[in-house]
């Protein structure tokens, strides 16, 4: 072979990537040519300094670490908390700042009931002082006529009852003060249920005896030409049912549903 | 060590040619944060990898010429590829190249031109430098990476070497110049 040929298998001798034969056969001629010994001395030379150039570059060391962490499974929700959340030293004030929301959110929920309809609520809520006290009214008496009589001594006004059916059993009143003014509580006994009727006067006509309910908050049922306004009671077992009659507005409470306070009520 | 590790030992490797693939940085560790997304998948197929570095290379030029070198629609650059003899093509070149840049003090070339000069190389010659001489794979291996015959792959690694060594060559030249 004359230096044309064997200059064809550089690369390929440089990279031994020759048979043994054709090696032997470049061997050979380099042994015996200057020229071609120099020239495939400077193509390894330059061989050489492109592969330093080249090797001299890393990767950056947090690249290994991002592939691990893209590639990493990702914990479930609960691994997250029983890793971040729940150790000891996080569990105290962890528990702390639990019960302060859940006090927080307690007293949300029931400022909000109470602003929705207080009325309601301190009604409902002296009609289970009431029950708890064993049906105390301040005068026990199943006389209609006795009951208007104490709330006109008391208040110095007339208090009208509404029409109950006969099967409801009067068993006494009571004046609480709710929200400062003095409100006529009425309690009957019906299939041994106690139920308190609540009298919200107009304070148009009973100055300083009544206060007003906004019935536009409570769920309207129109039943026999009348409007009746129904409601969950605060404790969640009661039922609230609402009307207005003669200029008054009146308030039932009880622990039956509202289909039965509404049969009780003559009228509807 | 785990699979997971004795693949992450080539990092560098990878990075360096892709690097050299992407001339961006942050295009070259996306790039070879996708090959181990995808090598890592493969792994959870339980599949056996007899040569894990040629194996992570294919998947770079894989994903180098999917997603990289198709934004840039580049030309297919090496027209003779469908030559049957290697040596053939290239007698007339090597007769040429007797009277070449003999004198060429290639001391005078700095890093920065070395790499100045691999980046100005067509994708496909610098693929093969990149492969042969700066990771060392064999033929049958790059032609494996690539996807080409050998005989493509030899044509490609001749070609980019003068191309490469024709270009150091103007720059050691002009240094020497610069000197005097």
């Amino acid at each position: 072979m004359n230096c044309n040929d064997i200059r064809k298998y550089f690369y390929a001798f440089i990279d031994n990537e020759l048979d043994v034969e054709k090696n032997i056969e470049i061997l050979a001629h380099l042994d015996m040519c200057y020229e071609c010994s120099q020239k495939i001395e400077e193509e390894r030379l330059l061989h050489k300094r492109v592969k330093e150039t080249v090797c001299m570059v890393k990767a950056p060391a947090y690249l290994e670490h991002n592939i691990l962490k893209s590639v990493a499974k990702k914990p479930n929700f609960f691994t997250l908390l029983k890793e971040n959340l729940l150790l000891k030293s996080r569990l105290l004030p962890l528990t702390a700042i639990a019960t302060v929301v859940i006090i927080a959110v307690s007293f949300f929920v029931i400022q909000s009931n109470l602003k929705k309809n207080d009325a309601l609520y301190l009604a409902e809520s002296e009609f289970h002082n009431y029950l708890k006290e064993n049906l105390d009214p301040d005068i026990r008496s199943q006389s209609v006529k006795s009951i208007v009589e104490y709330f006109q001594n008391q208040t110095g006004l007339s208090v009208p009852l509404p029409v109950i059916k006969e099967d409801v059993q009067l068993v006494g009143a009571a004046l609480p003060r709710i929200k400062g003014v003095q409100v006529p509580l009425i309690f009957y006994m019906h299939d041994e249920t106690p139920i308190a009727l609540f009298v919200v006067c107009n304070s148009d006509s009973l100055p300083g005896y009544g206060i007003n309910i906004d019935f536009s908050r409570m769920k309207g049922v129109s039943k026999d030409n009348m409007m009746l306004y129904t409601d969950t009671g605060y404790c969640g077992s009661c039922q609230i049912i609402g009307w207005k009659e003669a200029g008054n507005e009146y308030v039932m409470i009880s622990n039956l549903n509202s289909d039965k306070m509404m049969r009780i009520l003559t009228k509807v | 060590m785990s699979q997971k590790d004795s693949l992450l030992i080539h990092i560098d490797a990878l990075y360096r040619s892709a690097i050299y693939l992407v001339k961006n940085e942050n295009n070259a560790e996306d790039l070879v944060q996708e090959v181990y997304l995808r090598a890592f998948k493969f792994l959870q197929e339980d599949k056996e990898i007899s040569n894990e570095k040629a194996w992570l290379f294919k998947i770079l030029i894989n994903t180098f010429i999917n997603q990289y070198r198709k934004d840039k629609r580049e030309p297919s650059l090496v027209d003779f590829d469908t030559i049957e003899s290697f040596y053939g093509s290239i007698e007339e070149e090597a007769m040429v190249s007797t009277t070449a840049e003999n004198e060429v003090g290639l001391d005078k070339l700095q890093d920065d031109d070395v790499k100045k000069a691999l980046e100005e190389l067509p994708d496909d010659f610098r693929m093969a430098i990149l492969l042969s001489t700066a990771e060392g794979f064999s033929y049958k291996e790059i032609s494996d990476i690539v996807k080409c015959p050998i005989g493509t792959v030899m044509s490609r690694i001749y070609r980019g070497r003068r191309m490469l060594k024709e270009k150091l060559t103007n720059y050691a030249k002009k240094h020497g110049y610069e000197r005097e």
